[in-house]
């Protein structure tokens, strides 16, 4: 690799991206992938798809980073973030999907989400595990916990504010 | 609606982490074209979470990047067999047309090919087996006349 693309900034990297440049596919991935994996691990649970998460995710950035651009995040990571783990949650949602464990919240390690969402009262902690790392919407959430779906959602709101809280006083 | 209070309901928190709702994005989106100050904050909070997700960050295994590379590699070669630039590389399609084609057995190309080979040897036998048939179909018919004709013959001679 050269050396005057180890350094580049995320500005120059997305254009190099869209250019299609290998050396800054490469990068992307050296940059990225660690903080990524650590995410869809928490979300599957097991290494094999969370490797094949990964390509597939890399193999997407690749082909679509011009989306980037007109998807409203400020950094390449947070766009790759959502992606990450939208496509973790859709590998879940057709495993619960298939073996009817829809409400299993036992696949997810001791990360940092993890580590806050131990931190929110019962409902909230229900609410926000079901969503975040289950990719539930609303109202198959109500549904479950026999809710209405305006409750569910003042809960995960109720949930934001405490990330809000949490994030200002642990990683800011 | 109070800037303060939209801020520090969440939402921001929700659209990073991708929990918002369609129309909680989109009043997101309209909400930071008129306030800055919007953009300035969801800017804060995504760096937050990054830095979250990169302080604990696992390195996947040696042969995930290499799968990556691998496909940066196929991609590159597709692109330069595009442009003419490198006429070494040949693209297989592995996503051929499934609604014109099947796929099958290796072992049915054994099978077939021993199907061609034994339906050429026994067209082979029939043509061979037929042509000895006529052969002493004829003989056949032509003995009774020759029996005949020698009986004849000695009949005269006496």
């Amino acid at each position: 690799m050269q050396q005057d693309n180890v350094h580049i900034n995320e500005h120059e990297l997305v254009n190099q991206l869209l250019a299609g440049q290998p050396l800054a596919q490469q990068l992307a991935y050296d940059k990225y992938a660690a903080a990524l994996y650590s995410l869809v691990l928490q979300i599957v649970g097991d290494t094999d798809t969370a490797n094949n998460i990964i390509v597939n995710l890399f193999s997407y950035l690749f082909t679509h980073v011009q989306e980037f651009q007109s998807s409203g995040y400020n950094t390449l990571f947070s766009w790759l973030y959502r992606k990450a783990r939208e496509l973790a949650v859709n590998h879940s949602l057709s495993i619960t999907s298939n073996s009817s464990q829809a409400t299993s919240l036992t696949r997810q390690n001791l990360g940092a989400i993890q580590r806050f969402a131990s931190t929110l009262n019962e409902a909230e902690q229900l609410v926000f595990k079901l969503s975040y790392f289950n990719g539930l919407p609303l109202s198959a959430i109500a549904k479950l916990m026999g809710k209405e779906e305006k409750e569910i959602d003042l809960i995960l709101k109720s949930a934001m504010i405490n990330f809000r809280k949490y994030i200002s006083t642990h990683w800011i | 609606m109070d800037l303060k209070n939209y801020i520090s309901s969440g939402i921001i928190e929700s659209y990073v982490l991708g929990l918002a709702t369609p129309d909680e994005e989109r009043e997101l989106e309209k909400m930071r074209r008129l306030f800055p100050e919007i953009n300035t904050e969801i800017d804060a909070v995504e760096r937050s979470v990054e830095r979250l997700a990169f302080a604990e960050a696992v390195m996947p295994p040696m042969e995930t990047r290499s799968r990556v590379v691998q496909r940066i590699e196929w991609n590159e070669g597709y692109n330069n067999t595009k442009t003419g630039s490198n006429t070494n590389f040949y693209n297989i399609n592995l996503n051929g047309d499934h609604q014109n084609s099947i796929t099958v057995h290796k072992w049915w190309r054994i099978a077939f090919v021993s199907l061609v080979v034994l339906s050429k040897i026994f067209l082979f036998l029939a043509i061979l087996y037929y042509l000895k048939f006529k052969q002493i179909a004829e003989q056949a018919a032509q003995t009774p006349a020759k029996v005949e004709q020698q009986q004849v013959q000695q009949s005269s001679v006496r």
